[in-house]
């Protein structure tokens, strides 16, 4: 027998009360005089036992009834008769719904809702039979995942009579980051029950009722309905909004991440609660180590940004966090993010007309383009001049970019030393001049096996003093050139008064042209070899054909042409993905049918390929990931031995706990007959039919009842 | 029991105790039955030839009626009127049980008034009236006289006694039995709370006497009905050690049976032994008791 309301059983203790006022009642019996004792004398040797006996028994009788009241008021029940009870209905079909979507990781009584869930559901199943059907299924099933090495063949759904089945499918059970589709989940349990011959059918759905995908959910969305079916919810924690803090998102300041130079990292929060925070702990934790911390307050429902300015660390792969001080939904306290710092870019840069000073050398406007003016500047580039006799003595590959300023010529061997620099993805920068003649250029960079040039130079074409070329168009999709996408007219204010001929690129499938003069002729050409880019300026430099190097716009497209050849936009953040939206990964065009390894932040591996998407005029190669496990930094080896790092963050769409009280359960789910039951409350109110409890409160009344009427009587006799 | 309607007045106990001397509440008591409130069936005595009794020794050799001795050839003596008036000896229970009383009225004075209004009664028909006081002991005697005079010291008597002591009449009866020598009436008023048998040994001994013995069984109400409801230690009068905690109802039944018992030995007892036995609750009236006595006369 168990008690409902156990705490009643200190009514027992009233049970005393008759005894004393029995002990009390004795002590205050009245003296009496009285002449004929002789007769009580007698009298009570006949019968002082049996009075003792009557006592007694009146005594039992009242104590009895304060015994049986008190374990009444406890509210006893027998669940043994569950059971019986149960083994006479018909058999009935059960789909059993478990939230396990982010929101039911949230901790209270110090375990997450879905772990008390699935406790909750062993004990929905405990009861059934073995005519009973069930399944257990997630309420966010798992999506077919892109990048899971030996994919299981798609698992059908069927009720099952097997308990084994239903607890290993219970066990399986493991949260989801997916957001919630509950149209589609119901749809397919309705499905399940409606092919079920099971003449009950009972659909259970354990969760936490957050908002989340119920907002616009009713059931009249549905065009059928199982018949007979009775549903059932169980509500864990409470129908009160529970608070909760959220990182909701971050941002890097714009890139490139230069080694030394501050880096400015702003991680919004969010108070999804009804109460302030103050003094919330924001840290900035850098390759596992923290660099930063803030202490921020929050009002409720309030977002704000808290900015964080580090110095950016040595070049190299990064992996950066933010985190709050945990609270019981700790899934959406941290933050993940990649970065790349790079140091800064050596660009050599060739003088092909050196004179006795910098400001007569070919190369002084481009120096001062390329140096910081003072050393509070960001250092993005380290340039380094050589006249154009000394290529033979540099190693190209202890620089990211080579820039020839109107070299006349180079030795074949550092032609091939250039061409292999390129290929390996170095950056090379021609610009024109009077020392660049078209055949001896074409013999040394337009060849088969060093062909840094896309098309032939050509002739230099003359302009009148009066009639000077403008840039006409732009390339603004190009990133050498994105920070003219907006005012594109600013380039066109300079004047070019000669330039060089280039042939007809339109046969050549990799070259593009970003910058055309008015005539149509290409002023700035650009083409890939091998790993690296080349960039052909028909200009000069300095302001022999040009007064470009005499507008403010030389310094921003100078800077602009030298980060997008040292690749400097690789010093940036790396690619993150949001739980569990698929992430793009982009490969290089030699990678296509390459394969990749994807190390998850829990230490599971994931094998992927590269592939080819997009048209010939542009194709991407890219490999598509969702396999995710965890939450964390994700470590990626690709071809060629390159490493980068993908940053992984739980979704936050269930970071926002507002939850659907039992009245708006109701009005989406009509007109079903709904029976809401709480946690706390579980399995002490059984109204499932197949599962009727005793109730004995009733009996034990009764009894009562009974025993005061025979105590009255009994009393009264005697 | 007797169990009748009280009347109003003098023969009310409880009127009667609002009156202030002994003598004047018998007085009321018999005049006002005398006068007609009573119709009692009783006559005027004469001295007159009443009967023959057969020959006792001690009698006087004169009294001998010589006409019956030839007759019958045994020895008889002629008894007159004026021998019939009586000489009674009223043995009045003065002990502390006598002092018990509900309703507003003692045992003892009921009995007093009893006492009183008999031997007013006899006093004035020309009897001769004696009276025993006793508790454990005899307490008084004062002999039996005749005459008017003698019922102020007898009512005297009975104002002055305070009842105490346990009860003891057979002791009494027995101490008095020799010196009541002639024969007459003896009445008893008592709670007889004492052992049946020295009762009625001596009460037998007053009868083979050839004395006429009437018992008045005086009780309380109380103690005839044992009306009460709550949780009791009933306190012996006589005998403090004698105690008992009871509850009321659920021993009333035993009590009354063993009350019964004790009241139903006396009367067969007193049947037997041709004894007028009368129980007297203190309820009764007086005429009712005077009434008896004098039909028992008659």
């Amino acid at each position: 027998m168990t008690f409902l309301q156990p705490l009643l059983l200190f009514g027992t203790l009233a049970t005393a009360v008759p005894i004393l006022i029995h002990l009390i009642y004795r002590r205050r019996a009245l003296v009496h005089y009285f002449p004929a004792v002789r007769f009580l004398l007698l009298a009570d040797k006949r019968t002082a036992r049996k009075f003792r006996l009557h006592q007694w028994l009146l005594l039992a009788l009242r104590v009895l009834a304060i015994l049986l009241l008190a374990l009444a008021l406890a509210h006893p029940y027998l669940a043994g008769d569950r059971a019986q009870a149960m083994a006479a209905q018909p058999p009935q079909a059960n789909v059993i719904l478990i939230d396990n979507s982010l929101s039911m990781q949230y901790r209270d009584q110090e375990t997450p809702r879905l772990q008390r869930a699935k406790a909750l559901v062993a004990q929905v199943l405990q009861p059934l039979r073995a005519q009973d059907s069930a399944l257990v299924l997630p309420l966010l099933p798992d999506a077919p995942k892109s990048g899971t090495p030996g994919t299981p063949p798609e698992v059908i759904d069927v009720l099952s009579q097997s308990r084994d089945t239903w607890e290993a499918d219970l066990a399986a059970m493991v949260p989801n980051h997916a957001a919630v589709d509950l149209h589609r989940t119901l749809q397919h349990a309705f499905d399940l029950l409606r092919q079920s011959a099971a003449p009950r059918r009972r659909l259970v759905i354990v969760s936490d009722f957050t908002v989340n995908g119920w907002e616009s959910f009713h059931l009249s969305q549905f065009d059928v309905l199982p018949e007979r079916l009775d549903l059932h919810l169980i509500r864990l924690g409470t129908a009160e909004r529970d608070a909760n803090v959220v990182v909701e998102s971050l941002t890097i300041a714009e890139p490139p991440f230069i080694e030394g130079i501050p880096l400015e990292v702003t991680a919004v929060l969010r108070n999804r609660s009804a109460a302030p925070r103050r003094n919330l702990p924001v840290d900035l934790r850098v390759d596992q180590r923290k660099v930063g911390q803030q202490l921020v307050d929050l009002q409720p429902d309030e977002q704000v940004a808290v900015p964080f300015r580090i110095t950016a660390p040595a070049g190299g792969l990064h992996q950066g966090e933010i985190r709050l001080e945990e609270d019981a939904l700790s899934e959406d306290d941290h933050f993940y993010f990649a970065f790349q710092t790079l140091a800064p870019a050596r660009i050599l840069i060739v003088d092909g007309d050196p004179g006795p000073s910098l400001f007569e050398s070919e190369i002084f406007y481009l120096m001062q383009a390329l140096q910081p003016v003072t050393a509070l500047q960001q250092a993005l580039f380290h340039p380094i001049p050589v006249p154009w006799e000394g290529l033979d003595h540099e190693r190209f590959e202890d620089y990211q970019v080579v820039v020839l300023c109107n070299v006349e010529a180079v030795s074949p061997q550092v032609r091939q030393r250039l061409y292999q620099f390129v290929n390996a993805g170095g950056g090379l920068l021609l610009f024109a001049g009077n020392h660049v003649h078209a055949k001896p250029y074409n013999t040394m960079f337009y060849r088969s096996d060093t062909l840094l040039l896309p098309v032939a130079l050509g002739e230099p074409v003359q302009q009148p003093e009066e009639q000077p070329q403008t840039i006409a168009r732009i390339d603004p999709a190009h990133e050498a050139l994105r920070l003219f996408a907006s005012e594109p007219t600013l380039l066109q204010r300079s004047r070019f008064y000669r330039y060089l001929a280039l042939g007809a690129l339109d046969t050549v499938p990799q070259a593009k042209t970003l910058l055309t003069l008015d005539s149509g002729a290409p002023l700035l050409v650009e083409h890939g070899v091998g790993h690296g880019r080349v960039m052909m300026f028909t200009s000069t430099a300095d302001r022999d054909w040009s007064d470009l190097p005499t507008r403010p716009v030389y310094v921003p497209l100078i800077h602009g042409l030298i980060s997008y050849l040292s690749n400097l936009s690789a010093a940036s953040q790396r690619p993150n993905a949001i739980l569990p939206a698929p992430v793009t990964l982009r490969g290089q065009s030699e990678d296509d049918g390459a394969s990749l390894t994807i190390q998850t932040a829990d230490g599971h591996e994931r094998l992927l390929r590269y592939a080819a998407e997009g048209g010939p005029d542009n194709p991407n190669v890219v490999a598509h990931f969702s396999a995710y496990t965890v939450p964390g930094i994700y470590q990626i080896s690709g071809p060629q031995g390159r490493q980068d790092l993908l940053a992984v963050n739980a979704t936050r769409a269930e970071s926002n706990l507002t939850k659907l009280d039992n009245s708006a359960l109701e009005a989406r789910l009509q007109p079903l007959p709904l029976w809401v039951e709480e946690e706390a409350t579980f399995g002490q109110t059984d109204r499932n039919p197949a599962t009727p409890s005793k109730e004995l409160a009733s009996f034990f009344l009764l009894a009562v009842v009974g025993l005061l009427a025979i105590e009255n009587v009994y009393a009264n006799r005697l | 029991m007797a169990d009748r309607t009280v009347h109003p007045n003098y023969f009310d106990p409880l009127v009667l105790a609002k009156i202030s001397t002994m003598s004047l509440r018998a007085r009321y008591v018999v005049e006002g039955m005398l006068s007609g409130m009573h119709k009692s069936p009783y006559r005027g005595y004469s001295v007159e030839f009443a009967e023959h009794r057969e020959y006792a020794p001690g009698d006087e050799i004169r009294r001998i009626d010589w006409k019956a001795f030839g007759k019958f050839d045994r020895y008889f003596i002629k008894e007159y009127e004026e021998e019939t008036n009586l000489r009674a000896t009223i043995f009045l229970d003065a002990s502390a049980s006598m002092t018990y009383g509900s309703q507003g009225l003692r045992k003892f004075d009921y009995a007093c008034y009893l006492a009183a209004s008999l031997a007013y009664l006899m006093l004035r028909q020309g009897d001769y009236v004696g009276l025993v006081t006793f508790g454990a002991e005899l307490q008084r005697y004062i002999p039996p006289r005749s005459g008017m005079q003698h019922l102020q010291a007898l009512t005297r008597q009975l104002e002055a006694t305070e009842p105490q002591g346990e009860t003891h009449l057979g002791h009494v009866l027995q101490e008095m039995a020799g010196k009541i020598v002639k024969r007459g009436m003896i009445v008893i008023i008592s709670d007889l709370f004492d052992a049946p048998e020295t009762v009625i040994k001596t009460l037998k001994f007053f009868r083979h006497r050839r004395n006429e013995v009437m018992v008045f069984h005086v009780l309380d109400h109380n103690e005839l009905e044992f009306p009460f409801e709550r949780l009791t230690v009933f306190e012996d009068i006589e005998d403090p050690q004698a105690r008992v905690l009871a509850e009321p109802r659920s021993i009333r039944q035993a009590y009354l049976q063993q009350l019964r018992t004790f009241l139903d030995d006396y009367q067969q007892a007193c049947r037997r032994e041709s004894i007028d036995y009368n129980c007297f609750p203190t309820t009764t009236p007086l005429d009712i008791a005077l009434t008896r006595y004098l039909a028992r006369r008659q």
